[in-house]
């Protein structure tokens, strides 16, 4: 039973308005109140933290940083070779690759700022059976950053190593930065544990186009695969759903351009394991398996431990054109013409790979860039212990912005 | 007020909670569903507050957002058939723009009337009000408390409402309601 049962949901509005203004009755109800307005407040703020975050980068910046982590787990491949992978065909071939088991993956970027400063940038891959997936931009991260280049940081010595790898010490430590997170603390909320900060109920849900931010509308921070349906959410917490794969907004550009017509004969490629990035590294890398390591998987599988180093000739041909070396373009228009002044990005001078030497999967990838690049200095991607996935996981539910805003809202 | 002042707008939320909250629980009787509402609502006024047209009153535009918020959240859960009609929605609208309209500072000191009201209810109405909306209790310990069984207390409960409802519109507190 219930102050109100159903025999007075017929009520007239007297009623109801009476029962409305009782409430404020209650005993603790200025505490009530109080603990309403704040949890309110708090979310603002909150929301509005992320928002300042974002905008001391921009918030299309940080669209395409969130986009450029959607395609981290192959940008070593997509820096390498011509863009021949969307960032979905990249989280396809996780799913391909992983679909025995549950696999967690965490993504760091470290961005160059305009200013000479870097900041990163942190994201997570889970991926469970029945090629389900969730890729989401670790929001609290954000504050990382800017920081100078080779200033101490909390993250100096700790580097990204991934948890229960024996032997092998993981990445190199990052540079610097006020990092506050990594996989070495235990405050990171568990994926199976709802988030209590969390915003209540569901997420909105519709096509009814960005909420707020740049005219492209608000960028997106997870998108995921829950068996059923494909799913992206903004920061506005518009969820989008598809039965057919979403394509991460322009993650390309930034990448060497939009991708090929090569991009669907690539698809099913499993690109997390060591082969295919090999064969792209061989054309432009000096390889080099590193000697002496004993380092070995958490459950004691041999792992293989690779350097590639630019050629010097490689990067020189890689290296941008200035604009007077461009053709005259053609008058009239041109499909292209949006897209002119694009180019490939600087390729890293060094990648160092990890791999299981009995399965030949990917366990981590490092790529340093040149110092003076405008726009990526590392990428690091690692496997991390699997997560502990409910069902929910992989469902938007769970993947929501600070704040989920209604579409409509009068 | 800077429209993006965020303890400028705390004052306004909280001038107005009261209100809010009342709007919110006369239009459905669901709490989570209230509760959820209000956070939302307040969310969204802050986002939609450069919108605002400082030169109208902002209880209006809060309600009219609130509205909207409530409803939308209500069709996501499946629960609109809980929500008031359209028409006691706007009636009830009127009635809270009638009591804003009231000279006092807090809306709490607008209620007078109410509690003037629930004097002249009958001891064991009275009770029954007091039990679950100023203490709060669990509608079935309330019964309990008042000794009597879950049916019975629900009944003088919402009695006790149509009662106050009722002294309250021949104080000329609230107008008649839409038939």
């Amino acid at each position: 039973m219930t102050m109100h049962d159903d025999d007075t949901r017929d009520s007239g509005p007297d009623e109801r308005l009476v029962h409305g203004l009782l409430a404020s009755l209650a005993a603790d109800h200025a505490a009530q109140q109080d603990r309403r307005v704040r949890a309110a407040i708090a979310r603002i703020d909150r929301r509005e933290g992320v928002l300042a975050r974002l905008g001391r980068f921009g918030v299309a910046r940080f669209a395409a940083a969130g986009a450029l982590a959607a395609t981290l787990t192959i940008a070593v491949v997509l820096s390498i070779g011509p863009a021949t992978n969307s960032a979905y065909a990249t989280l396809q071939s996780i799913s391909n690759r992983l679909a025995t088991g549950n696999r967690s993956y965490r993504q760091t970027i470290v961005l160059a700022n305009r200013d000479g400063t870097e900041s990163l940038r942190e994201a997570m891959v889970d991926v469970g059976t029945g090629r389900r997936f969730v890729f989401a931009i670790d929001l609290d991260a954000l504050p990382l950053g800017p920081r100078v280049p080779g200033e101490a940081g909390g993250r100096q010595g700790k580097g990204t190593g991934q948890p229960g790898m024996r032997g092998e010490p993981g990445p190199p430590p990052m540079a610097g930065g006020r990092g506050r997170r990594g996989p070495e603390h235990a405050d990171r909320p568990s994926p199976d544990a709802p988030d209590p900060a969390a915003p209540p109920g569901p997420m909105p849900r519709g096509p009814d186009g960005p909420g707020f931010g740049d005219r492209h509308g608000a960028p997106p921070i997870a998108w995921g695969f829950d068996g059923t349906e494909y799913w992206q959410i903004d920061l506005a917490g518009v969820v989008t759903r598809s039965l057919d794969p979403l394509r991460m907004r322009d993650p390309m550009p930034l990448m060497g351009g939009p991708p090929s017509d090569q991009d669907s004969e690539n698809d099913d490629e499993e690109l997390l394991t060591l082969q295919p990035l090999l064969d792209r590294l061989e054309s432009g890398f000096d390889l080099t398996v590193v000697t002496g390591t004993q380092a070995r998987t958490a459950e004691g599988e041999p792992l293989v431990v690779i350097e590639a180093t630019l050629r010097p000739e490689v990067a020189a041909a890689a290296r941008p054109k200035m604009p007077q070396d461009e053709p005259k373009e053609r008058e009239g228009p041109s499909i292209r013409k949006g897209r002119r002044g694009m180019r490939a990005p600087p390729l890293p001078t060094r990648v160092r790979l990890v791999a299981d030497a009995r399965t030949n999967e990917l366990v981590s990838v490092v790529a340093d860039w040149p110092e003076g690049s405008r726009f990526l200095r590392r990428i690091v991607v690692e496997r991390v212990a699997p997560r502990a996935f409910d069902d929910t996981w992989f469902s938007p539910d769970r993947h929501g912005p600070v704040a989920s805003l209604p579409t409509r809202d009068g | 007020m800077d429209p993006r002042d965020s303890q400028a707008f705390e004052i306004l939320v909280r001038e107005h909670a009261d209100m809010l909250m009342a709007y919110l629980r006369a239009m459905a009787w669901n709490d989570a569903l209230v509760e959820d509402a209000f956070q939302e609502a307040i969310i969204v006024a802050w986002r939609r507050l450069p919108d605002f047209d400082r030169s109208r009153p902002f209880a209006p535009w809060l309600r009219g957002i609130a509205r909207n918020t409530l409803l939308g959240l209500a069709r996501k859960q499946q629960r609109r058939h809980e929500i008031a009609g359209e028409a006691a929605v706007l009636h009830i609208e009127e009635q809270l723009a009638r009591i804003e309209s009231t000279p006092a500072d807090r809306f709490a000191d607008r209620l007078q009337p109410l509690m003037d009201c629930m004097q002249r209810l009958a001891p064991e109405q009275r009770e029954a009000v007091e039990l679950i909306y100023a203490q709060s209790l669990d509608p079935r310990v309330a019964a309990a408390t008042a000794g009597t069984t879950d049916e019975t207390f629900r009944k003088r409960l919402y009695r006790a409402r149509l009662q106050l409802a009722e002294c309250l519109r021949i104080k000329g507190f609230l107008n008649g309601a839409p038939a």
